[in-house]
């Protein structure tokens, strides 16, 4: 999974276009995000079944009543697909939201602040940083428990501190400029600089920040899905991959083409869709990046 | 006893597998079928054996490890496929081939006292450990001995609580002496006590943590060349200086796959059992030449144990009843046996044990039943906690699913809580769990197992050990069975233990597997399943015998002069 998320970094890191404002890759990402995001809204309208329900015989080639087939239980591929999609959404955002919340709390305080708070949490994130994910991805897991929620938590855990250091560098450069001291000359208080000045400039960040967030969590929850430290009856994206392989010689038959490919698939857009989506914004309020 | 965790070795060829597979998103079927090397060999193509017709006996036997199961000495293995390894190494004092019956093995001669509590066993000659030093009745004596010293350190199919001391009686004799006349000695004690060296292990105070060299230096056939827990490898030679001849295998080596099935076709190793979950469609390939199956009847379950010392609605035997009411077992068999296995039976052991009741009560799917049992025990809609493993090859997740469904419908809720299959050995042994959803076999050994899994004086403990439950007629029946002489009387108070549980359920089995090994005949053709199990009543295909000796029966090795 950390494959995953490298993907979609060197993806988000490619120059895709020189010219100005949004461009045809922001607006399709956009428009996959927002069409994933229906169908997770309407995956009970729109599956043909309840994915837990025994709808047919354990492993049926697609047919009109399946038509992507059945899984090993003899559950509907299709109804699990599309309920799959509220999960990996449901864990992006929300771990988005928990690694965006936990960089701004930092990177804010550490920015703000200055002198050795300054240090002492830039430090914290070093640390943080250098710590190899996947082991320590595990170990929390195994100490958190399955689940969304706990899910989404390990995420965020493993997540702020790069949203933290940019958002960090940010506010100093703010602090520095001369409106923001000039306010402060005239008597402003921590908190309506905070509020007044240096919030609204790190706005686009935290847009940035999220949308990437989201990105590597979808990549992030499907790894652990795949990996068993998710919940193993959830029906997630990554847990239909792992118990497609979990079948004994699925590759030998054409079977991992209804079974295991879609849900890859439906991994591989979403997360390609937030990467252009969030190269697209970062564009937008980075505009050195656009002179590339 | 064939419970496999995925080892990261797997989980990462599975992943890389994919991501290639979706980097290439059309990629072909080529690409992804050259995948399961074993580290141990990354050339994966090296011939498994010499072809049986050219050399009298096979060079190396290559089998899938489906994960680590401890480092292989008397006391550091993990259940059943442990106990195999460890037993390439060390041997008992009796063993039992296809035939089922019981056959010589460090002993040559035994005979039962006529107050039955005496067993003297004579010693075959000239055996030696793998050091050199010989094996005397001394280092018997001294196996039991350590054994009884160190209480749940071992084999736990080895029921050596039933002995009360063990004598050197003459040069070559021991004398196993009972706590009282034990009916399935043999099986459960004889057959299933590692036996080894005095002179390594008298030192040895924690017996599980010793990984020494010495520690596995046995007198086997085989000797350890080298494990791996990182990749879960072992790797075996023959011993030259075993007590029967150079063994008809010579070389055996368990190596991680990814998937057993493209394994076997690809020729990376020999053979492979499962425990269900395959179908019909995948076996066919190995239907023909040079490929063959073997199939044997479930003596391995899967079960739902419901903790009665915990102050849980589980404690009213309705509420116990109205869940078997209202689980599908057959669905369970359909849906994740592929039609591989039976559904369980409410008096725990299978239709495979000799002593299985047919004729208990049955909980046939009835929601309105469950519902009414429920609501006769006040049933508070109190969330039931449940403990299962996610890991097991079993598919458990399914089953849980499966079980919630129809827990579900009658109104129970279920608080999921997973864990991997380690854990769920110990949570069963501390009694941390209101239901606790565990497989295990030997299912097919002596029936006295219902003594020692629900009998409420019954010391053993371990994963088939139902905790908080107490009848007093089972008791009674339980104590006086093991003292029957009379086969029929025997069976007549074992069919009675069979339906007092199917009332009381302690426990509800849900499925029972068959057996499948599928194996290719030109690399080693010699595969059975052996009755009643091996050590103790391991109901797998890797019984040494037939590595050893090269044929069904005896003790004559295939190809030897």
């Amino acid at each position: 999974m950390s494959t995953l998320s490298r993907m979609s970094l060197r993806i988000r890191v490619r120059p895709l276009r020189s010219a100005s404002a949004p461009g045809v890759e922001t607006t399709l990402g956009a428009v996959v995000v927002v069409l994933f995001a229906l169908v997770a809204l309407a995956a009970p309208l729109l599956a043909p079944y309840d994915p837990h329900a025994f709808s047919g015989q354990p492993l049926e080639r697609p047919s009109p009543a399946h038509p992507l087939g059945t899984n090993d239980a003899g559950q509907d591929i299709l109804s699990e697909l599309l309920y799959g999609a509220r999960i990996s959404l449901a864990a992006g955002l929300g771990a988005a939201l928990g690694t965006v919340a936990l960089g701004l709390l930092v990177g804010a305080i550490a920015g703000y602040a200055g002198g050795p708070l300054d240090l002492l949490l830039m430090r914290l994130v070093d640390v943080m940083l250098t710590l190899p994910r996947l082991p320590f991805l595990i170990l929390l897991a195994a100490f958190l428990g399955s689940g969304l929620v706990q899910t989404m938590t390990i995420i965020s855990l493993l997540f702020w501190p790069a949203t933290a250091r940019v958002i960090r560098a940010q506010v100093q450069s703010q602090r520095q400029r001369g409106y923001v001291r000039m306010a402060r000359n005239f008597g402003a208080g921590t908190g309506y600089v905070l509020r007044r000045h240096i919030l609204p400039s790190i706005a686009p960040l935290i847009a940035f920040g999220l949308v990437a967030a989201a990105g590597r969590a979808v990549a992030m929850e499907a790894g652990l899905a795949f990996l068993g430290l998710g919940d193993p009856t959830a029906k997630s994206w990554g847990l239909m991959m792992r118990f497609a392989l979990n079948l004994p010689g699925l590759l030998l038959t054409d079977r991992w083409l209804w079974w295991l490919l879609p849900p890859g698939l439906c991994i591989t857009l979403l997360i390609l869709a937030l990467s252009y989506l969030g190269m697209g914004l970062e564009e937008r309020w980075q505009p050195r990046l656009r002179r590339r | 006893m064939m419970l496999r965790r995925p080892s990261t070795q797997r989980t990462w060829i599975a992943l890389s597998l994919i991501v290639v597979l979706l980097l290439a998103a059309c990629g072909t079927e080529l690409t992804v079928t050259d995948s399961p090397t074993s580290p141990a060999q990354p050339t994966a193509h090296l011939p498994i054996a010499e072809p049986a017709a050219q050399a009298p006996y096979v060079g190396t036997l290559r089998l899938p490890s489906g994960g680590y199961w401890g480092h292989p000495s008397p006391f550091g293995f993990n259940r059943g496929p442990g106990f195999s390894r460890a037993s390439l190494v060390f041997d008992t004092l009796v063993w039992r081939d296809a035939s089922g019956e019981t056959i010589p093995w460090l002993a040559t001669d035994w005979s039962l006292s006529d107050d039955e509590l005496t067993w003297t066993f004579t010693l075959r000659e000239g055996v030696q450990w793998q050091d050199g030093q010989p094996l005397t009745a001394d280092d018997v004596a001294f196996s039991i001995d350590y054994y009884l010293a160190h209480p749940g350190a071992g084999w736990f199919m080895a029921q050596v609580n039933e002995v009360e001391s063990a004598i050197v009686v003459g040069e070559d004799q021991v004398a196993i002496r009972l706590v009282r006349p034990y009916a399935p000695f043999l099986q459960t004690i004889a057959e299933a006590v590692l036996i080894f060296p005095r002179h390594i292990w008298q030192d040895v105070t924690d017996p599980q943590a010793f990984a020494e060299p010495a520690a596995f230096i046995g007198s086997g056939a085989y000797r350890l060349v080298e494990f791996s827990q990182e990749e879960s490898t072992y790797l075996f030679e023959a011993n030259p200086d075993f007590f029967l001849g150079l063994p008809y295998v010579r070389r055996i080596e368990f190596v991680p796959t990814s998937d057993d099935i493209l394994a076997l076709s690809n020729g990376d190793v020999a053979a492979f059992d499962k425990f269900g979950g395959v179908t019909q469609e995948m076996l066919e390939p190995f239907r023909q030449e040079p490929f063959a199956i073997q199939e044997a009847p479930g003596e391995w379950g899967m079960f739902l144990y419901f903790n009665l010392e915990k102050e849980t609605p589980l404690r009213d035997v309705r509420v116990r009843q109205a869940i078997a009411h209202a689980i599908d077992r057959q669905a369970m068999v359909d849906r994740i046996l592929f039609g591989f296995g039976g559904p369980g039976s409410p008096g725990f052991l299978p239709p495979s044990n000799p002593m299985y009741n047919p004729n208990v009560r049955d909980y046939p799917v009835d929601l309105e039943q469950a519902k009414a049992l429920l609501a006769e025990a006040g049933y508070d809609s109190t969330p039931i906690q449940i403990a299962y493993s996610p890991d097991w090859i079993m598919a458990s997740p399914r089953v849980v699913e499966i079980v919630e469904a129809g827990l579900s419908e009658i109104g129970i809720i279920l608080d999921k809580v997973s864990m991997d299959q380690a854990t769920i050995d110990a949570v069963a042994n501390e009694g941390s769990y209101e239901i606790l959803i565990t497989g295990f076999g030997g299912l097919g050994g002596d029936a006295d197992q219902l003594r020692r899994s629900f009998a409420s004086s019954s010391q053993s403990r371990g994963f088939s050990r139902a905790l908080g439950y107490s009848n007093a007629k089972f008791d009674a029946l339980a104590a006086a069975q093991v003292l029957m002489t009379d086969p029929a009387q025997r069976e007549a108070a074992l069919n009675e233990m069979q339906a007092i549980l199917a009332e009381d359920l302690p426990a509800l089995a849900l499925y029972y597997t068959t057996r499948v090994v599928v194996y290719n005949a030109e690399a080693f053709d010699n595969w059975y399943f052996t009755p009643g199990g091996y050590g103790g009543g391991i109901p797998q295909p890797y019984n040494k015998h037939q590595f050893i000796v090269g044929v069904p029966e005896g003790l004559a090795i295939r190809g030897g002069e």
